[in-house]
């Protein structure tokens, strides 16, 4: 789910900051840049790991410096294929829409469900019906599911002959996850927890 | 800036969680010992390390030890799975045989029904399972 990346940046250091260790300053700088965002083609970005390399500072017009430096981020950027677990947050005829605590951009479409799967439009729920059993994908329920692509947009600011309109770009999330759950195992948790039981006693 | 390398390493959930709470608890004594402004750090980076935390104290990851994980990879190891599969059975802690059959990819032509089993009795034996839902493991 996490991933160590590489990058290096070229950082101004303002001089109220000279009061703070170099390390310490840089941190607080890559951190405030980078955290919480999303870099095109990478993914989701947390925190900084660690610092590889630092250059000397060059001083600046305001007398900062700046200073190269090449560091590593914690990255939230899932493989295809990997299992992951998230909160169902809607469902519409279209598929189930999943998030978790830090991400929500996580869809399901109608073409990764259980097959024998119904949307109920009263409810706004999916329904996986199996071994004449319902079972019901509500709200809030903790889902299990595979990682099938992703999709990066670039958000490009807006040209000033298009401001104005709505423009589809914008209402697109920078980093999206499309996902499935069409195997036995996935779906919701509590569909398969009954043999959890027998793993505690023999522990 | 310039992307290096996009991948130099995975991290499994427990790294990033012992990571996270590594940097939260060095602020809190940075605040104590040199006031609060010190401690202050920018909002989005607050708010994604709480939301990160919160998740993974919903996951396996929370009640894993370093010690833990490295006797399940001995233990795993002469079962031939790749990578990214024994990240996702460290990061899962799969508790049946359906969810392990998930995680590895065709298990029914690599394994057999007794690999299969036996696999799932070494992720059990050495992992703890995870936090049952609504519990929380070490807040604050």
């Amino acid at each position: 789910m996490f991933i160590l990346s590489k990058f290096t940046d070229l950082l101004h250091l303002p001089p109220p900051t000279f009061a703070h260790p170099t390390a310490t300053a840089l941190e607080d700088r890559i951190n405030e840049k980078y955290a919480n965002k999303v870099v095109h083609n990478i993914g989701l970005c947390i925190s900084l790991y660690d610092l590889s390399k630092v250059s000397e500072g060059m001083i600046g017009q305001d007398g900062g410096a700046h200073v190269n430096v090449e560091f590593r981020m914690i990255v939230f950027r899932p493989f295809k294929g990997e299992v992951l677990t998230g909160r169902i947050s809607s469902a519409t005829a279209a598929g189930v829409k999943v998030r978790t605590d830090f991400f929500d951009e996580v869809f399901v479409p109608a073409a990764g469900l259980f097959e024998g799967s119904r949307f109920d439009g009263k409810e706004q729920v999916w329904i996986w019906h199996n071994d004449d059993q319902d079972f019901y994908m509500d709200k809030n329920e903790v889902i299990r599911f595979r990682v099938e692509g992703e999709v990066f947009v670039d958000q490009l600011p807006v040209p000033p002959h298009l401001k104005g309109e709505e423009s589809s770009l914008h209402n697109k999330p920078p980093y999206a996850i499309t996902a499935s759950c069409q195997q036995a195992g996935l779906g919701l948790v509590s569909w398969w927890v009954e043999e959890e039981e027998d793993g505690e006693e023999g522990e | 800036m310039k992307v290096l390398n996009p991948r130099t390493a995975f991290l499994s959930d427990y790294e990033v969680l012992r990571h996270l709470t590594e940097t939260k608890s060095r602020y809190i004594a940075l605040g104590q010992s040199q006031g609060t402004t010190h401690a202050m750090k920018s909002s989005n980076l607050e708010t994604i390390m709480k939301e990160v935390r919160d998740y993974l104290r919903t996951t396996p990851a929370a009640t894993q030890s370093e010690e833990a994980i490295s006797n399940f990879m001995l233990e795993i190891s002469p079962f031939a799975l790749e990578k990214a599969e024994l990240l996702m059975m460290v990061n899962c802690r799969p508790s049946s045989i359906a969810e392990l059959d998930c995680i590895v990819e065709e298990m029914d032509q690599r394994f057999s029904e007794e690999e299969s089993a036996e696999m799932l009795r070494v992720v059990k034996r050495n992992l703890p399972p995870g936090p049952k839902e609504g519990e929380v493991i070490g807040s604050g």
